[in-house]
């Protein structure tokens, strides 16, 4: 037994009996196909769902059963995913007009490896390109950074960065009042409405960052 | 679905076909920048010298569609109606449609077909439409 | 022996075996030297059926005959440790004793045949009740003793034991059954997923889209995602999103609506949406939602009918054209 799972084993016999918490815990490894030896992106999300209906079969009190299964999400972002997610973060230069290309491509193929829908990979591979986007025509070079998130339900993360100008009058373009000549209001607010979270921080002269959250329905 | 895009610098140029009364756009593959700025230029320019009547951008090819593009591809469609020509834009994936109505992308200017037939189609009812429009001869419908 | 098990002066730690720590102020421990059960349990001499031998010298005190000791070994750990262990080959008092026959009477002590039956007896069922403490079922106390009392005993235990193994079996078998279940209820619900917004071809050209219930976003973007594929695969002109089957519709998903249209117009079909009940019509023009944008249409067979008449004024459908 691998150290994560016996932590696992221990959390779960915290709520569970020994017999029942080894019963989910096993069958949840052998349902979502988990090899501790070598967790794969995506193992923490799909364990999770396996031992949740074991938790849910096992446990009579729903609020026993989400407080024990916040637990076990707690520990799988921390044990299982947590060296994944250092695998799969990418820092991306965007310098010239066909890195915008590149780093979307970089995006697909990242959602593909884990399995998002292919809606899902579209989606992010749009957000991905409009800030790329932003970054060669207002900073001229910045970079992107790609990274999984191992939240229920998983998700993606995009860091835009620059060091350029910043943008001025932000609030004006995100309403939609603004229009550049270059479409830029559109990029920002499209990007937006795309994703399921945006922060955006900007300063005169100081650059822009902009982290857009997406996740899967 | 493309697994990979094209590298846009393995592209020169996208080709306009003249087919009848018709131009026709056909992009099958991702598009960077440049090349959407370029086919803004050489459309503009064909119109002008070919004396067309219509305009078809078939986008079966293009898996992802950003603001840029179809901002664009709107513009296009614009300079082309100034021109007296309408465009007719066919092939949207369904990926494509979903994310452009999420980020609430405009592109009603632009009239859509489900494929290169049905927009020939398409402009043929526009013109044949306006047409007795000008002459008055029906305004009930 | 490929494992070497541990013997009980291992355990203890009396330092009572050859060459312990205590042998010169103790002397050797009779388990320790006992040769005669070497082997029982896989130990060596008696070091892993201490037990049943005389004069052993566990925590401290030196412990009596087998009658007399035998109560305290019962709750010994080390005992119930070489139990578990042994599981179905344990050798227990009663096939020791066959084995070997301690001299009656060496230590002093009256050799009663009775009390031994009688401890004999009950270390039987204690031996059984240790192994199913540890999830072993299948071990039996010896019922062909001549002792009646130690009859019952084994008789009651045994039939105790097989009575929770069968409820364990019937609880195990129910868990996996639960499970299956679980899993078809699982399989059901995708089912229902897929078919609560059929996608049906009601006319050459014409899909129509029967939604029924609440449409949340998740529900919205499965829906726009199958018919966008759809209508794609069958190139369809005309979509009928009918929403007789939504009885309440609030800004969201009066929302959802107009982007699913605007979804498929921007493909190139036509979309019209019917059904509109009463209160619902009332409610979007209350909470002042514009659908102006939308074609609407009473009903589905009204839909239909003009999805017909248009295509008729455009072009051949191509049921006719094929005839």
């Amino acid at each position: 037994m691998t150290q994560p799972e016996s932590v696992l084993l221990d959390v779960l016999g915290r709520h569970l009996s020994a017999v029942s918490a080894r019963s989910v815990l096993t069958m949840g490894l052998a349902r979502a196909h988990v090899d501790m030896q070598r967790p794969q992106p995506g193992d923490g999300r799909r364990l999770l769902h396996q031992i949740e209906r074991g938790v849910r079969l096992y446990l009579a009190d729903r609020e026993a059963q989400d407080r024990c299964l916040r637990n076990v999400a707690h520990l799988l972002e921390s044990h299982v995913e947590g060296q994944v997610e250092q695998q799969s973060r990418v820092s991306l230069p965007v310098n010239t007009e066909w890195d915008i290309v590149t780093v979307r491509s970089a995006g697909r193929s990242l959602c593909q490896q884990i399995g998002f829908s292919a809606s899902f990979q579209v989606k992010v591979a749009t957000a991905i390109s409009e800030l790329a986007r932003n970054i060669v025509q207002y900073a001229g070079t910045g970079v992107i950074e790609l990274a999984t998130l191992a939240t229920n339900p998983p998700g993606i993360e995009i860091v835009a960065r620059d060091r350029g100008p910043g943008i001025p009058h932000l609030a004006t373009v995100l309403s939609g009042e603004y229009r550049s000549r270059t479409g830029m209001g559109m990029g920002l607010r499209g990007t937006r409405n795309l994703v399921d979270q945006f922060e955006i921080k900007t300063a005169a002269g100081q650059g822009t960052e902009v982290v857009v959250r997406a996740f899967l329905t | 679905m493309h697994s990979g895009e094209l590298h846009p610098q393995d592209v020169g140029r996208i080709p306009i076909i003249r087919l009848a009364d018709n131009l026709v756009v056909s992009i099958q593959f991702s598009l960077s920048d440049r090349l959407v700025a370029q086919l803004k230029d050489d459309v503009t320019h064909a119109i002008d010298s070919s004396g067309a009547l219509g305009l078809v951008i078939d986008v079966s090819g293009v898996d992802l569609m950003d603001s840029y593009i179809s901002r664009t591809i709107r513009d296009i469609a614009l300079v082309a109606r100034l021109m007296g020509v309408l465009t007719v834009i066919c092939g949207v994936s369904p990926l494509v449609a979903i994310t452009l109505v999420e980020m609430g992308v405009d592109l009603k200017v632009v009239r859509s077909a489900l494929n290169l037939d049905a927009a020939l189609e398409l402009l043929q009812d526009l013109r044949r439409e306006a047409a007795t429009r000008s002459t008055g001869q029906d305004t009930s419908a | 022996m490929p494992d070497a098990m541990l013997n009980c002066w291992e355990s203890k730690k009396c330092g009572r075996e050859p060459g312990g720590a205590k042998i010169s102020e103790l002397g050797v421990c009779p388990a320790a030297s006992e040769v005669a059960i070497n082997g029982a349990n896989r130990g060596v001499n008696g070091g892993r059926a201490c037990w049943v031998v005389a004069g052993t010298f566990c925590g401290g005190k030196t412990q009596g005959t087998f009658a007399r000791k035998f109560a305290s070994c019962l709750l010994c750990d080390f005992y119930r440790r070489v139990v578990t262990e042994e599981g179905a080959k344990f050798e227990g008092a009663r096939e020791l004793r066959d084995r070997w026959k301690p001299a009656a009477g060496t230590e002093g002590e009256h050799h009663d045949s009775e009390v031994e039956e009688m401890v004999i007896g009950i270390s039987d069922a204690f031996d059984v009740l240790v192994r199913v403490a540890a999830g072993d079922y299948s071990a039996k106390a010896a019922e062909d003793v001549p002792n009646p009392i130690m009859q019952s005993l084994a008789r009651t235990v045994n039939e105790t034991v097989g009575r929770i193994s069968t409820s364990v079996d019937a609880l195990q078998t129910a868990n996996r059954e639960l499970d299956q279940k679980l899993e078809l209820i699982e399989r059901q619900r995708m089912m229902i997923h897929e078919l609560s917004t059929p996608i049906l071809q009601v006319w050459d050209n014409v899909l129509a889209l029967p939604v029924i219930g609440v449409v949340d976003s998740r529900r919205s973007a499965e829906i726009m995602e199958r018919l966008l594929t759809e209508i794609t695969s069958r190139q369809s002109r005309f979509v009928i999103l009918d929403i007789t089957g939504v009885e309440v519709v609030d800004t969201r998903t009066a929302d959802h609506f107009i982007k699913m249209v605007q979804a498929v117009q921007l493909l190139g079909s036509k979309c019209v949406i019917t059904g509109i009940r009463p209160a619902v019509a009332q409610t979007l023009v209350e909470i002042g939602v514009d659908l102006s944008a939308v074609a609407t249409l009473r009903n589905l067979r009204e839909g239909l009918r003009e999805c017909i008449r248009q295509m008729g004024a455009t072009a051949l459908p191509s049921a006719a054209a094929r005839g």
